[in-house]
């Protein structure tokens, strides 16, 4: 309750008779933009520590999981949060009857408070990973969608989905031009797999996007309840 | 006549301050080769090299104090449990010890952890 009477206070106490020389300003803002997303689930549970599970992988190849998994720390963090050693719990996880993320996802809430303490947990699904060939050309998709609970309500406080992908072979040129350029994309594809990369920027736009990203956690310098 | 530039030099300046603040590049924390450890740890746990990936944590925390700059969350229980894997069990109680101080958020975890280590150390003694 102090807690939340302390943010009201930092936004009731903002810097008023300046807003009122913007507001033509605002309200031109405000007819472009989308909707603003509902985040008052997440400010009145704002969590300062984050338990990431191993995300559930739909794409089937081997490399999404970890891969994933490996991205999401530093983005999550970046923004404010405690993030859990996701390693770690994967390992422990492990060692202790889970196999897989889907016995993971499948953990009581209770259990992961036991365990662990934390103030959310980030569910995440991989839904595709990888490169889909053409004849003249290749693209590489990686598409993450990530959802956050409160540990002690069970109130979903944030939802989102990303997909980050990049084209190859795609350039001008001759039919024949274009052919060698995908054969060359695909036979390099080989040696070189995007997705990691991808999967970076996915999990940082999830987190950091300016309309549907995640509210600057307790731990960031600049947070308060109103920024984005 | 000699026109007066500063105030575009200013205006310059102002807007490269206004993108390095929009572009939100600054690090909170610093990360080294923690994400590549991360998958190397999970996506093959039978085949890591646990002396090397000791080694690039160990690297990390030691940059990130020259740079004061504080070891990103999660880092030192990473660590830990490299160390535990070693079979060195006392440094991984140190490593867990630093998790809980830098991120108080870990105490549960990080107890419960320790509780672990208390138990193998145990029943290493208990053998003959």
């Amino acid at each position: 309750m102090t807690r939340r009477s302390a943010l009201r206070k930092v936004t009731v106490g903002g810097p008023a008779p300046l807003l009122g020389g913007l507001a033509p300003l605002v309200a031109l803002v405000a007819c472009t933009a989308p909707t603003p997303r509902d985040d008052s689930a997440l400010l009145e549970h704002m969590p300062r520590s984050i338990l990431v599970l191993p995300p559930l992988d739909q794409s089937l190849e081997p490399a999404a999981c970890y891969g994933t998994l490996a991205a999401i720390s530093r983005p999550l963090a970046e923004r404010g949060f405690y993030v859990f050693p996701v390693a770690v719990v994967d390992m422990m996880m492990r060692d202790n009857g889970l196999p897989t993320p889907l016995e993971m996802h499948a953990v009581p809430m209770h259990k992961l408070v036991e365990v662990f303490d934390p103030d959310a947990v980030l569910y995440l699904t991989v839904h595709n990973w990888g490169s889909s060939f053409q004849v003249v050309s290749s693209t590489t998709t990686v598409t993450l969608e990530a959802r956050l609970v409160d540990a002690e309500t069970g109130l979903d406080l944030w939802h989102s989905t990303r997909t980050a992908s990049r084209s190859s072979g795609s350039g001008g040129g001759s039919l024949i031009g274009l052919l060698v350029d995908a054969v060359a994309t695909q036979v390099g594809s080989a040696m070189y797999d995007p997705s990691p990369e991808l999967a970076r920027e996915a999990a940082w736009g999830l987190f950091a996007d300016s309309d549907d990203g995640l509210l600057l956690g307790p731990l960031h310098p600049e947070h308060a309840p109103t920024v984005r | 006549m000699e026109t007066d530039r500063r105030p575009l030099i200013r205006a310059a300046a102002l807007l490269c301050a206004t993108l390095t603040a929009c572009g939100g590049t600054r690090s909170l924390y610093a990360w080294g080769d923690y994400e590549e450890s991360v998958y190397a740890v999970c996506a093959e746990p039978g085949a890591i090299d646990v002396g090397r990936e000791v080694e690039r944590l160990v690297q990390l925390v030691k940059a990130s104090g020259e740079a004061k700059v504080d070891v990103a969350p999660g880092v030192h229980a990473h660590l830990g449990y490299l160390y535990s894997l070693q079979g060195d069990l006392d440094t991984a109680t140190a490593a867990f010890l630093s998790e809980k101080e830098l991120y108080p958020e870990s105490t549960v975890f990080i107890d419960g952890l320790l509780a672990r280590i208390d138990a193998r150390s145990t029943k290493t003694q208990e053998q003959p």
